[in-house]
């Protein structure tokens, strides 16, 4: 049985190796004794027999590692072996392990956590069936310069789409909206969307429990199921499995729980679609009356589509287009002009985000090259110290693939060390980044160390591994025993090998220029962000927002219901002022309507922002007035109508006149236009972004008008958690089925607003920071080792009167030598690059000379810094000493 | 004159090496004069060739060893053919046999 055989030998090869080798030896001794024995009887004086017999054998110890490279399980002995001494080599030189080890972690785990979000938001796929089948409807109208996604197709348009096309399997709208859910006594404030009843079937999912919203549902008067999430099922009712058929009020109305969703399922998102909730909990039918189904001049939802098996998004876009064209005709000519627009769902999903993650991948692979250039130099100066012992080991019949393979065993052992340090390190740092949060980049609280982030952790450290470990191996190993043995030092190899390590700093301080510049130009950006002047003040305040349903449709009943609740909140302790509006700014939702002001033409390209407000909203809002009054409790349903407009307005149509006074009407279908009279001018205010200037802005009293959904705005030092529960009473007893939600602050509001901006800034600037600490280490240790390979000369020079000061600037000089050459090829290299970043910048230029000056002279002092030490040291060489070394 | 030839052909050592443990069991040096002896001097396998062979061969179970005395009482290791090493033996030298035949028939044509 020679397979047992083979296993037998393998097992005593790797078990009693010490036997097998004092076999060995013994039997080539025995054989060496023998030869000598030969030619004694050959007749050769023993001094001869002896050199002859020696030179038959070869050296012994050769022919011995010839025999052991034959024997079975040799590759695995010498794996452990190497991996012993390994071990040992780098326990002996702590501080270099320690230093290439956390440089290592540092660059693995900043690299696995950045891919942990891309793969969460990018990679894993949406928990939709077949994802990329799914399509988004629009339809865009180039009249009103308008962002796409404003533009959902109108009701009538989108179910004759919906019944002609043939590209699209299924079609379905949603409309994400907030709702009073009440049950078992308590109300809370949910989002979640009205669906058509294609929409699950649409979306491709299953439901965990029960069924979903189907097309049997979303008919006036069967429409009272609901299905819930699967977070609402385990919050709100400990996930029992008896919920089927359960009731639930949902804004007054009593609804029967017909299914749960599975866990990761909660569309729409706040990045999914405007006006969402940050998820979905809830999804009721949308039962629409045929008028509103008649509706061409109203699209309250967004479309969905999956296109059908084999069909493109080309295919489906020219249908829609043809289908639209012939819908478009059937309203009056002045209101045409509307097309149809299909994009796919995952661009759109991930559009957003997809830019600001692709340049911090950008960023830490910069960051992981630099990692790999300053390992591989702090192996080549080991390497370097090890020529003697590598003359000696190929002296002694090493082969080179053996050399290269020891030393590349030491590499990965580096890597396995620093990529597990840097696994703990990702696993950490992405619980930091979900407690960064942005808001604006979907599903970034899924990302998580599963198994696609750890295999490409162990690709890549694999890589790096390669990388820092077989250049230098190699290099190293390319010796020749008897240069290195007579030198008995290490002189003769180092030119090349220096050059080599030079150029890696080049490189290095080039790399880190470039973060450097990238991560200054967004914090330039940011600071001019959180100076922008926002309008309003955003300290001491607390917000909340109310949904009114069915039983407020009168405005009367509107107007009651928010006068009795502010006035309940002025007489709160600590509350100096509260008002409503209809949308709050930086509170997702905006209305944009078109005016006509009195004496200038009507242009349809022009959206005003328009809200209303109670008369308590701008004191506090902390809304300047330049002109004029604010509203009144006077201005109620009976008076008057008034209006507020902004500065930008008021520039706009009556500069240089009296503003008060002036009038203007909305441009709205109705024959005969309902004029408003400016009472007031107040200070422009930024409402979705701090980044977008502000637009032409008009209010009008809430008291005047009609309005379900609002939000309440508090002056007040109290923090929202001690006002919370006396709000909540007041609201219930109003109306115990009213939900108060998202309850805030302004200054919360607006830190959301830019926290998207903020966590790339952040990560980006941590990257640049670590790239900077690293590329110092690198160059430090090259100067250290390089002043300790030139003591013989530097000694000479003193020793014939050089000054210290001289051989200071020496050192200095070859250190900054190469900071300025990388400097140079940084700054250039940036040039070229921040055009990349240009999009995310805000208020600088992507070539802002400032920050390019400041990042050269930072760079250039801190190197100062780092090359000094070394420096100081040169000038401290004992010529005496300095010329015994060696 | 040396060991060139095992480099040019592989297996050839190993086939001398079967040959020569034929006739009884023997120990390395044995073996490396009685290949030299039965190729008329051609061959003169150095220990550097032998010994991995030896180990390598008796790992895949052709040979086995064993620790005994040499004539002038030394101890040495010996080495005998098991039988997988005969029918070995018999593979390659039907192997060789093919070999020369195929050689010869190509340097006989013109």
């Amino acid at each position: 049985m020679p397979l047992f055989v083979k296993v037998r030998s393998f097992l005593r090869n790797l078990i009693s190796t010490r036997g097998v080798e004092a076999d060995l030896d013994q039997e080539v001794h025995s054989h060496l004794e023998m030869l000598i024995e030969e030619n004694i009887r050959a007749g050769l004086p023993p001094n001869e027999a002896q050199r002859a017999a020696r030179i038959e054998l070869g050296g012994i110890e050769q022919l011995k590692e010839q025999v052991r490279e034959e024997l079975v399980g040799n590759w695995l002995r010498s794996v452990f072996s190497d991996c012993r001494y390994g071990i040992r080599q780098l326990r002996k030189n702590r501080g270099f392990t320690a230093v290439a080890v956390l440089t290592l972690a540092l660059g693995i785990g900043s690299t696995t956590s950045v891919f942990s979000l891309i793969n969460a938001v990018l990679i894993r796929s949406l928990p939709y069936g077949e994802p990329e089948r799914l399509v988004y409807l629009w339809s865009p109208n180039p009249r009103f310069q308008l962002p796409v996604e404003y533009l959902s197709p109108m009701n009538a348009d989108f179910f004759e789409l919906q019944k002609q096309n043939h590209s699209l399997g299924s079609l379905a709208l949603f409309g994400p909206a907030r709702f009073n859910v009440a049950s078992e006594g308590r109300a809370d404030a949910l989002g979640g969307a009205r669906v058509t009843g294609e929409f699950f079937k649409t979306m491709g999912v299953t439901p965990e429990l029960g069924r979903t919203v189907d097309e049997e549902d979303d008919q006036p008067g069967r429409e009272q199921v609901v299905v819930i999430s699967h977070r609402l099922w385990e919050v709100q009712f400990g996930a029992t499995l008896n919920i089927l058929g359960r009731a639930l009020l949902v804004d007054a109305k009593p609804y029967r729980i017909v299914g749960v969703m599975p866990a990761r399922f909660a569309f729409p998102h706040a990045t999914d679609a405007m006006d969402a909730a940050k998820v979905s909990d809830i999804w009721i039918p949308w039962a629409m009356t045929p008028e509103q189904k008649a509706n061409r001049n109203e699209g309250a939802g967004n479309a969905i589509g999956r296109l059908r098996q084999g069909v493109s998004l080309g295919q489906a876009q020219a249908e829609m287009s043809a289908l639209m064209t012939k819908i478009d005709a059937l309203r009056p000519s002045k209101d045409q002009g509307f097309g149809a627009l299909v994009r796919p769902f995952v661009a759109s999903v991930t559009g957003g985000s997809r830019r600001e993650l692709l340049l911090l991948m950008g960023a830490v692979a910069f960051l992981m090259l630099i990692v790999c250039s300053n390992v591989a130099s702090l192996v080549m100066a080991r390497a370097e110290g090890k020529a003697y012992e590598m003359g000696v080991r190929v002296a002694l019949g090493a082969s080179r693939s053996r050399l290269i393979r020891q030393l590349l065993t030491e590499s990965f052992l580096l890597v396995v060390g620093g990529g597990l340090l840097g696994c703990s390190l990702a696993f950490v740092s992405s619980r930091l980044l979900m407690r960064l949060d942005p808001g604006n980049i979907p599903r970034l609280e899924e990302a998580s160390l599963d198994t696609t982030v750890l295999f490409f952790a162990v690709g890549l450290s694999a890589l790096t591994g390669l990388l820092f470990g077989l250049f230098p191996s190699l290099s190293a190993s390319r010796c020749h025993p008897a240069a290195v043995l007579n030198y008995s030092g290490n002189r003769s190899v180092r030119g090349g090998r220096s050059r080599f390590r030079a150029g890696l700093i080049v490189a290095q301080v080039a790399l880190t220029v470039v973060l450097l510049i990238g991560s200054g130009l967004l914090i330039r950006s940011l600071q001019r962000v959180y100076s922008v002047d926002k309008g309003f003040e955003a300290h001491s305040t607390v917000t909340m927002h109310f949904s009114l349903d069915a039983r407020y449709s009168q405005p009367e009943r509107q107007t009651a219901f928010y006068r009795g609740l502010l006035d309940k909140l002025t007489a709160l302790p600590g509350v100096q002022a509260a008002g409503a509006v209809s949308n709050l700014p930086f509170g997702h939702g905006e209305t944009l309507s078109w005016l006509t002001v009195e004496g200038s033409p009507f242009d349809e390209k022009i959206f005003f922002q328009t809200r209303s407000v109670s008369p308590h909203y701008f004191s506090a809002m902390g809304i300047h007035l330049f002109e004029g009054r604010y509203f009144t409790d006077d201005d109620a349903a009976s008076r008057p109508l008034v209006a507020i407009v902004n500065r930008s307005f008021a520039e706009k149509y009556f500069r240089g006149q009296e503003v008060l006074g002036k009038r203007f009407h909305f441009v709205d279908g109705s024959p005969t236009p309902t004029w408003y009279r400016i009472v007031g001018v107040v200070a422009d205010i930024r409402h979705s972004s701090l980044e977008e200037s502000p637009r032409l802005q008009a209010y009008l009293p809430f008291w005047q008008g009609s309005t379900t959904d609002a939000s309440i705005v508090i002056r007040t030092n109290a923090s929202p958690d001690s006002l919370a529960s006396a709000v909540r009473k007041g609201v219930n007893a109003i109306d115990p089925a009213l939900a108060l939600g998202d309850m805030s602050t302004m200054d919360q509001l607006v830190a959301e607003a830019t926290a998207g901006r903020r966590f790339h800034t952040l990560l980006l600037s941590v990257f640049a920071g670590a790239a900077l600490l690293l590329a110092l280490v690198g160059l430090y240790a090259l100067l250290v080792s390089s002043v300790q390979q030139r003591t013989a000369e530097l000694g000479i020079r003193m020793a014939l009167g050089a000054q210290q000061a001289h051989l200071l600037s020496l050192v200095l000089g070859d250190g900054m030598k190469l900071v300025l050459i990388g400097l140079s090829i940084g700054l250039v290299a940036s040039r070229a690059l921040t055009r990349f970043v240009a999009r995310v910048l805000y208020g600088v230029s992507s070539t802002d000379p400032a920050t390019f000056f400041t990042v050269a002279l930072l760079y250039v002092c801190i190197s100062l810094a780092a090359c000094w030490i070394p420096a100081h040291r040169a000038t401290r060489v004992d010529p005496i000493i300095a010329l015994r070394y060696d | 004159m040396n060991s060139e030839p095992t480099t040019l052909l592989q297996g050839t050592l190993d086939l001398l090496i079967l040959k020569s443990l034929v006739v009884g069991e023997m120990h390395g040096l044995g073996i490396s004069r009685r290949i030299q002896q039965i190729t008329g001097g051609t061959f003169v396998v150095k220990p550097g060739s032998l010994f991995p062979a030896l180990h390598r061969m008796e790992e895949e179970g052709w040979i086995s060893s064993f620790w005994g005395d040499s004539k002038n009482n030394r101890r040495a290791k010996y080495y005998r053919l098991t039988s997988p090493g005969r029918k070995q033996l018999e593979v390659e030298t039907k192997r060789w046999g093919r070999i020369s035949w195929a050689i010869a028939q190509a340097l006989e044509a013109s």
